[in-house]
């Protein structure tokens, strides 16, 4: 007994020793200045991830401000990027299979800030440029008429 | 003894599996950095009656025909050297913290003879052509506004900060007849809508 009481320990110190998944990385925030207090923004403007590879998971809050005096409904989805960053080629098709929403229809209060995690999850098995990118939209479905307008969040990929 | 024994792999437990790690997190090696600015835009109006700007067109569609949100006239051109101000509906105001790219997506129309975008900017025998034109662009910018995100050009590069531009759209008609022959509503809003983006720069 006392050497099973000792296999346990050893294994445990064993496994804590083992690399644990990052921190979710906390980049530099900032306080939004006072005139955007009352316009409906997204931040941040790009997100970018190194180092990634088949099998591993990056992810990052992104924020949505409702400027509007009325609560509003969002809508935050995977985006095929249309103006692609020079360097960079589109995402892979089946790319949007790999990106996680964490609250794709968040409502939020007037002037209420909300953070949506967003994660990209690569299968071990998938394959994509050395750089590609897509884009989070994010969008005020309570917009009516015919023109409407859209945010989105450059998120740029570049492969080990 | 078992109580002891509880103990110990209770403490195993904490030290094993760090408070905080239910959910998956970024992978260990992948960097990740984040410019911290800010998008926003306004657009106004959010309207557009093809062939009714001037509220004369009777709002009807033609075969065949070019349509402008140019408040000149629904059938007048911006002019091709560089589009004015005045011949642009829609005013977009940059209130970002950054400069911004902007691009349109204009859908298919839903119901009725229902007419789809040809994504190449000009028409053909079942499909719209449509296109955007900012102010002081040349035609030879004016870009296409496919129907889906994938097919869609750059419309505008880099609106600076707190700036203003105007904007417009053109639409041109199939060129074949609808095939009912009867009037009806063909819808582009509400949850259908033309959509305009705006990106970091």
């Amino acid at each position: 007994m006392k050497w099973l009481v000792a296999l346990i320990v050893v294994a445990g110190l064993l496994l804590a020793g083992c690399p644990q998944p990052s921190e979710l990385p906390t980049a530099e925030t900032t306080t939004p200045p006072p005139e955007l207090y009352d316009k409906t923004w997204l931040s941040p403007g790009k997100v970018e991830v190194g180092n990634f590879y088949p099998g591993a998971r990056a992810e990052y809050m992104i924020s949505i401000h409702n400027g509007s005096d009325e609560p509003a409904e969002f809508s935050v989805s995977y985006r095929v990027s249309n103006n692609i960053t020079e360097g960079y080629e589109p995402a892979p098709a089946e790319a949007e299979d790999w990106v996680i929403i964490d609250d794709p229809a968040p409502v939020l209060a007037a002037k209420a800030t909300r953070e949506v995690l967003i994660a990209v999850e690569m299968p071990e098995d998938a394959q994509a440029p050395p750089k590609w990118e897509f884009w989070i939209a994010v969008k005020d479905v309570t917009q009516t008429g015919m023109v409407q307008t859209e945010l989105a969040c450059r998120w740029l990929i570049e492969m080990k | 003894m078992k109580k002891t024994l509880l103990a110990i792999l209770l403490a195993v437990a904490l030290v094993v599996v760090p408070v905080g790690s239910a959910l998956a997190a970024t992978s260990q090696d992948v960097e990740i950095t984040a410019t911290p600015a800010y998008i926003s835009i306004a657009n106004a109006p959010g309207v557009w009656v093809i062939n009714d700007v001037l509220s004369a067109g009777g709002q009807t569609i033609l075969p065949d025909t070019l349509y402008y949100s140019n408040p000149l006239g629904d059938t007048t051109s911006p002019t091709v050297g560089g589009a004015l101000a005045t011949e642009c509906l829609f005013t977009i105001t940059n209130t970002s913290s950054v400069a911004i790219d902007l691009t349109v997506v204009f859908p298919d129309h839903i119901g009725g003879d229902a007419s789809f975008n040809s994504d190449t900017g000009s028409n053909d025998t079942t499909d719209f052509g449509a296109r955007t034109y900012f102010e002081g662009q040349a035609s030879g910018a004016w870009a296409i506004a496919g129907g889906t995100s994938g097919t869609t050009g750059l419309g505008y590069d880099g609106l600076a900060v707190t700036t203003d531009i105007k904007w417009g759209l053109i639409y041109e008609s199939q060129s074949d007849a609808w095939t009912s022959g009867t009037a009806m509503t063909n819808t582009v809003a509400g949850a259908n809508p033309v959509t305009i983006t705006a990106t970091l720069d």
